[in-house]
């Protein structure tokens, strides 16, 4: 049994930093949260190769970066085409052909499960088990009394909040994003209209694997790369997912940074063994008295 | 209802085509590995290797079945052992949660029926020696003795089958008087004596920085923060340095042994350091930390039960072989498993049989083999390689520019130096 071990002096620093902290955590949930909430909430399945998708975007980067040895920035875009490209492919080639048979839901499931088993043992087979890190894009920390944070995890804060804002541009502004959104309330009244819902799904859950993507490089600069980096984040993504609201962006957006917080806090104030405790402690009571998560059933 | 026979009989098609794709591909590597070559054998031995060759664990797993390869490689070329070709047969024990390890033994001892089981480490507590010793299955291991320990005791004679090539963590717990000892010659100053302990919950991890926590207060040492970390990957250690920055105490101790952890807990620090020492628990040992930190992890020190320099030649041998044949230095383990296939090559030519594991094990308890990590022999009550200077010296390493600085003798190559962050 480990200790409670409060702190006995409220100190600004230490609230300071679990504050940063919480919001980079939340932040980087954020960004795997809302690429498996929007393919929950358009076709209803969740894809388990989410976090595998996010550990393809961090190796692919770091590959292209050691084969063309440019400056990372060059690079992102590429390593983003490449995960779009392969939640298209994993939509029309695995998914589609499994949904148009008439299988159940529970098997696509497992069948996502299976792509990503052969996505992470690909990558440890072909790269191996060692561990790598991305470069930072910039170097140096802001200090402040006893409290730091780099300059590179605000920049993370930063390109989140910006990939937000062009993400709910292009579903509120764009044709494609209205399609978008018309599939997630209707599937057949959309049809009805003419939106072909098969290219759509086959966007959204490309989009969402772009998001993965990109979340993979932002952890790959800030912690490590390894094939099996993706099941942890997955976790932490379903978990917003349900607490946000299954399919609800917007909820998965605030829940991601309610659990970056919580487990921030708790770790600055019981000590970091207690953060998974009183997560899931209140994940449990939210969701008995919500059951349909904080936003679920209002917003998609 | 034929509707749904159709599918059901497509999804049976689709994954039974999946699966043979998969068994082609897997097949493929399989066969490769183990493709006939060389002098012709009169039968097989099958060498079980049990450790986490996917998932988060893997480095470590792969990097011993690759020594372990290497020495298998080796011995065939030379004709195999008493006339037979050793095979390698893999089970991978994942994140080492206690039914997959279970089930991986139950597998490599009941179903490829293996003549010995090798490993690093590949359970959180050792528990499968119990299995192995039971099912009287040979099992030699290299890794948390301390758990052989809670095992075995002083029992030997009650598990003949089980034998450890690490030695008592005793070494490990002397922190605090090194600390002093560089203190009184000059090489470290300590003007509070205030330390912060930061572990992981697993039992090895937890074990070190008990003993520490009690050898630390024993030598008035004042625990100013003392946090436990749950035994998964920690991405932020902001609160804990947080509070370790208020506390600024003489000396950092950080017993996760995880190197990504121990790199990023690290990296962290260095963005606002406070004067302080910092010893890490075995992560500074292994290559994937020192790429990882690079030249921050200038001044970090460790200790380590075994002798890693290059200095001795053995060592430099198998790390040239090594790198050659894989294309990357090992870290322990790469050692560790060449030299357990060589330890059991040798019990089975002086039992002349490899079929009769006892008789095999009596001969692996007269052990007196020099490796590239020092001189094992083991302690016949607690089956643990003995420590002391002739065999498994204990030593105390801090690193400097990727390089491992050895700070006792035999092979001594500096003094204990403040780290650069200090100002």
């Amino acid at each position: 049994m480990v200790p409670l071990n409060p702190v006995t002096i409220l100190d600004i620093s230490l609230l300071f930093s679990a504050l940063i902290g919480g919001v980079v955590l939340g932040a980087i949930y954020a960004l795997m949260s809302v690429g498996l909430s929007l393919s929950w909430g358009v076709f209803g399945v969740m894809n388990f190769a989410h976090g595998e998708i996010l550990m393809v975007g961090a190796f692919s980067t770091s590959v292209i970066l050691g084969l063309l040895g440019i400056n990372i920035v060059f690079i992102i875009p590429m390593v983003l085409g490449l995960t779009f490209l392969i939640g298209f492919l994993l939509q029309t080639v695995v998914i589609r052909p499994l949904l148009r048979s008439g299988a159940p839901f529970l098997i696509v499931t497992i069948a996502t499960f299976g792509v990503s088993l052969i996505l992470q043992n690909s990558v440890l087979t072909m790269f191996g088990a060692r561990y790598r890190q991305l470069p930072t894009i910039l170097k140096g920390a802001f200090v402040w009394g006893d409290a730091s944070i780099s300059f590179q995890k605000l920049l993370i804060i930063g390109i989140v909040l910006f990939a937000f804002l062009v993400f709910e541009l292009f579903l509120t502004r764009t044709n494609t994003g209205t399609a978008v959104r018309a599939v997630a309330q209707d599937k057949e009244v959309a049809e009805l209209v003419g939106v072909n819902v098969q290219i759509i799904f086959a966007i959204v859950l490309g989009l969402a694997s772009l998001m993965a993507g990109l979340a993979g490089i932002l952890i790959g600069s800030i912690v490590w790369i390894f094939p099996a980096m993706g099941t942890e984040p997955f976790i932490k993504a379903t978990l917003v997912v349900i607490l946000g609201g299954l399919g609800s962006l917007r909820g998965s957006f605030v829940a991601a940074f309610i659990i970056g917080l919580i487990e921030s806090f708790t770790t600055a104030i019981l000590g970091v063994f207690w953060a998974p405790t009183i997560l899931f402690v209140l994940i449990i009571a939210i969701i008995i008295i919500r059951p349909s998560g904080l936003f679920g059933g209002h917003n998609k | 209802m034929q509707k749904q026979k159709g599918i059901l009989w497509k999804q049976i098609i689709a994954g039974i085509l999946i699966g043979l794709v998969v068994g082609l591909i897997g097949g493929y590597f399989l066969g490769n590995s183990m493709a006939p070559s060389g002098p012709l054998f009169k039968g097989e031995i099958k060498i079980g290797y049990a450790e986490s060759l996917t998932g988060s664990l893997a480095t470590e797993g792969q990097e011993g079945l690759n020594g372990l390869t290497l020495a298998v490689e080796e011995v065939n070329a030379a004709g195999g052992l008493l006339g037979n070709k050793l095979t390698i047969i893999t089970g991978d024990t994942g994140e080492r949660d206690p039914l997959t390890v279970t089930s991986v033994f139950n597998q490599l001892i009941d179903s490829e029926q293996v003549d010995v089981i090798l490993t690093g480490v590949c359970s959180n507590t050792n528990f499968e020696e119990q299995t192995c010793n039971d099912k009287q299955m040979l099992y030699v291991i290299s890794g948390s003795s301390a758990q052989t320990y809670a095992i075995i005791g002083n029992n030997g004679s009650s598990y003949p089958y089980v034998w450890s090539f690490a030695p008592l963590y005793s070494a490990y717990y002397t922190v605090p008087y090194y600390m002093d000892q560089w203190k009184n010659e000059g090489f470290a100053s300590l003007p509070t004596k205030k330390v912060a302990l930061i572990t992981s919950d697993n039992p090895y991890s937890k074990d070190i920085a008990d003993h520490l926590r009690t050898n630390f207060v024993a030598d008035n040492w004042t625990v100013v923060v003392d946090e436990t970390v749950p035994l998964e990957t920690i991405t932020d250690w902001s609160a804990i340095l947080s509070k370790v920055r208020t506390a600024k105490p003489d000396l950092i101790v950080n017993t996760d042994y995880q190197y990504a952890n121990e790199a990023a807990f690290l990296s962290q620090f260095l963005e606002n350091p406070t004067n302080s020492y910092m010893f890490m628990q075995y992560a500074p040992s292994t290559p994937e930390f020192i790429n990882l930190t690079g030249t921050q992890a200038n001044g970090i020190f460790y200790d380590f039960p075994w002798l890693t320099t290059r200095d001795v030649p053995l060592y430099a041998q198998l790390e040239d072989n090594f790198k050659a044949r894989f294309g990357y230095t090992p870290g322990t383990y790469g050692h560790m498993l060449y030299w357990e296939l060589y330890a059991y090559v040798a019990a089975v030519k002086a039992a002349g049989t490899y079929k009769d594991k006892l008789a095999v094990a009596n001969q692996i308890a007269k052990t007196n083999e020099t490796t590239s990590l020092g001189t094992i022999v083991f302690d016949q009550q607690t089956h643990l390689a003995e420590v002391g200077e002739t065999m498994l010296p204990p030593t105390y390493y801090q690193i400097w520019n990727g390089q491992r600085v050895l700070l006792n003798t035999p092979y001594q190559k500096g003094n204990f130096t403040t780290p650069p962050w200090f100002h």
